[in-house]
């Protein structure tokens, strides 16, 4: 994914902390894009933090439990989420993307409205 | 398995623990909320510490800064240790607004810890407390990962202490007691006539001896304090030094030489019977030596007990200015029996003073049931014993008790003296006698003393017919064996006389007899030597005769 300071605050910011050595920790890149790719979340940023490479941040942080995934949406809105996302429903909601799909399913609407309109005005 | 144990920085809870929590392994400490887990941890990070060792804590329910403010109120140097880099405080405290979704492991957890551990070389771990590290997840059992926690802690050799809370009602051992951990403690408190107390009780240990039975501790300001039982196998150091009382009659009563060095003295009487200023006296004599004291009074504040003593000539004033006299008042339904005999052991280990007196020790003893108390003041009396201070206490008796003690606690002093106070021909007289003393010759007497000015003074009561005299019987009774002296001594008199007059008379006839003897004697002398010239001169008128018919 490109990543452009411009365009940054309109971005989802993701950053996940993982235990290389562990299972659960590693199939959790690919689930979290293929949840973005389904809730048509294009737009977003991900850095990954194994815990033998910095323990320190860990301790900074304050993390007991591998994977955590912190989210910056881009009202500046933070969440934590412990745990692989298989419960993915919760992440979905808490993350704000099923807003972000309605928001597009309105767009999307308004965008067919004005396509129904067009006969009319022509 | 555990040959070693590391001091946990309390002396009492050594003694209970054969010498402290046992060295590379987990040690459990449950209780429930404000029972003195976190104070129990600090007080041995803090004893690590001061040896050069380090320490990490785990702390999962307070504040990194807040832990190290505990620290420093109990002048456990908080601050100054977290700046040397010997302490290092882990904040596991649980992140509220974590969302869990789906399955995740613990890893971070040991990570953490065995990253914090290798930096500092720390010996020590705290973990304060366990059921709140997951708290944040929604989990309140322990987990698999928690058990390999300590299975890393034994592999690694770390000394770990771990909280845990406990419910009232939860009695059960846990998964964690039975399997992951080598020695559990457990903290309750308990509410007993409105007064609370805290109980420690070591509930396992593996491999080890342990004391097994339940002891109260208290929260000092200077970390925990707990009743230590050091001395309840009879082993006390033998003194043979003797110390006066001061009070040279009762010396001789106890043998001659006073008591020994570091015994328990009681004194019993009934109110008003002069068991303070007796106490006092003892005191004062081991000031006047330059010894330290303390006395502890349950009825009589600091300054009525210096103007209460001044009046019988027991000055205190310049004890107490040089810090040799400490006085500890305070009403017994403050605290419980515990805390009080804590406070105590606490004021007799800084001070260490020569004497302690407690007055009157009975008023601690309504304070629970009397098998409790008995049981608390043997430890008590024995602990005294052990740091060789001499106990003095005083028994408040009832007026109704017939003056017999109702302390189950008189056959563990080794000195007991009994006041009485008798009435007689419209008076009280003061009656003081030795019930026992061990390892003295004690005199079978029973004394009369006064009060005066010069504080106590002992009389020689009348001793006759079968009965003691006191007072101003005593007096009268005195007067009337003068008054029998004297007509005695008449009588003899006038015998005497009588002897001497017959002996005069004697004497005189005895002069006549021999007059006359003498007179009559030279009479017949006189007829003799007569009768004997005139025989002589019938012969020389017969010769001549002859001699003229010759």
């Amino acid at each position: 994914m490109p990543s452009e300071k411009n365009a940054s605050d309109k971005k989802h910011h993701f950053l996940l902390y993982i235990d290389s050595s562990k299972t659960k920790s590693q199939h959790v890149t690919d689930r979290l894009h293929t949840i973005c790719r389904l809730h048509m979340l294009e737009d977003y940023t991900l850095e990954i933090i194994d815990l033998h490479d910095n323990p320190a941040l860990f301790e900074h942080r304050r993390i007991i439990a591998v994977p955590t995934l912190e989210i910056e949406t881009p009202e500046s809105k933070k969440h934590r989420f412990v745990g692989d996302l298989s419960n993915s429903e919760i992440f979905i909601a808490a993350a704000g993307m099923k807003q972000e799909a309605s928001k597009m399913a309105k767009k999307a609407e308004e965008i067919l409205g004005k396509i129904k309109h067009l006969p009319k005005s022509s | 398995m555990h040959d070693k144990k590391i001091s946990t920085g309390l002396k009492g809870l050594d003694t209970v623990l054969k010498g402290g929590y046992p060295a590379a392994s987990p040690t459990l400490l449950k209780g429930g909320p404000g029972t003195g887990k976190t104070v129990f941890s600090l007080g041995f990070t803090h004893a690590q510490l001061r040896q050069g060792g380090s320490a990490v804590i785990a702390t999962c329910d307070e504040s990194p800064e807040r832990l190290v403010g505990y620290m420093d109120s109990f002048g456990m140097e908080g601050t100054e240790h977290l700046a040397s880099g010997r302490l290092v405080i882990l904040d596991f405290r649980p992140n509220l607004d974590e969302t869990v979704v789906g399955e995740y492991d613990l890893s971070p957890i040991l990570l953490r810890i065995s990253h914090a551990i290798e930096n500092s070389g720390a010996q020590i771990l705290i973990i304060d407390s366990l059921q709140n590290l997951l708290l944040g997840l929604g989990v309140d059992k322990p987990r698999k990962e928690i058990l390999e926690l300590f299975d890393w802690i034994r592999d690694k050799g770390v000394t770990t202490l771990v909280t845990m809370s406990a419910s009232l009602d939860d009695q059960q051992p846990s998964l964690l007691e039975e399997y992951a951990v080598d020695c559990v403690i457990h903290l309750s408190q308990n509410l007993d006539n409105q007064l609370m107390t805290r109980y420690l009780r070591v509930l396992k240990m593996r491999g080890s001896a342990h004391g097994s039975n339940s002891y109260p501790f208290s929260l000092t300001r200077r970390g925990v304090s707990l009743l230590p039982i050091t001395a309840t196998h009879l082993d006390g150091t033998m003194e043979l030094e003797r110390i006066s009382t001061g009070i040279p009659r009762i010396d001789s009563m106890l043998g001659g030489e006073g008591y020994y060095k570091g015994a328990s003295l009681m004194i019993s009487g009934r109110s008003g019977s002069g068991k303070t200023i007796l106490a006092s006296s003892l005191l004062n004599q081991v000031l006047q030596q330059g010894e330290k004291a303390i006395y502890v009074s349950f009825e009589e504040s600091q300054s009525d007990l210096k103007r209460n003593l001044q009046s019988v000539g027991i000055d205190l004033t310049n004890h107490l200015e040089s810090g040799q006299l400490l006085i500890h008042s305070g009403r017994a339904i403050e605290m419980g029996l515990e805390d009080h005999l804590i406070t105590i052991i606490d004021l007799v280990e800084t001070e260490s003073p020569r004497l302690l007196v407690l007055d009157p020790v009975s008023a601690l003893m309504d304070m629970g049931s009397s098998r409790m108390v008995k049981m608390l003041m043997i430890r008590f009396i024995s602990h005294i014993k052990t740091v060789g201070t001499t106990l003095v206490l005083t028994e408040l008796l009832p007026d109704a008790s017939a003056d017999y003690s109702d302390l189950a606690i008189s056959s563990l002093v080794d000195t007991w003296f009994r006041l009485r106070q008798v009435e007689s021909n419209g008076e009280l007289n003061r009656l003081i006698y030795v019930v026992k003393s061990r390892g003295s010759k004690t005199s079978n007497q029973v004394k009369e003393f006064t009060i005066g000015e010069n504080g106590i003074l002992l009389e020689d009561p009348y001793i006759g017919e079968g009965e003691v005299v006191v007072g101003s019987a005593r007096v009268t009774r005195i007067k009337q064996e003068q008054e029998a002296m004297d007509r005695k001594r008449y009588e003899l008199d006038q015998i005497e006389q009588a002897l001497s007059t017959l002996q005069t008379a004697y004497e005189s006839k005895q002069k006549v007899l021999g007059a006359e003897y003498e007179s009559e004697k030279s009479e017949l002398m006189r007829k003799i030597t007569e009768l004997k010239r005139q025989a002589g001169q019938t012969i020389d008128q017969r010769d001549a005769m002859r001699e003229l018919r010759d």
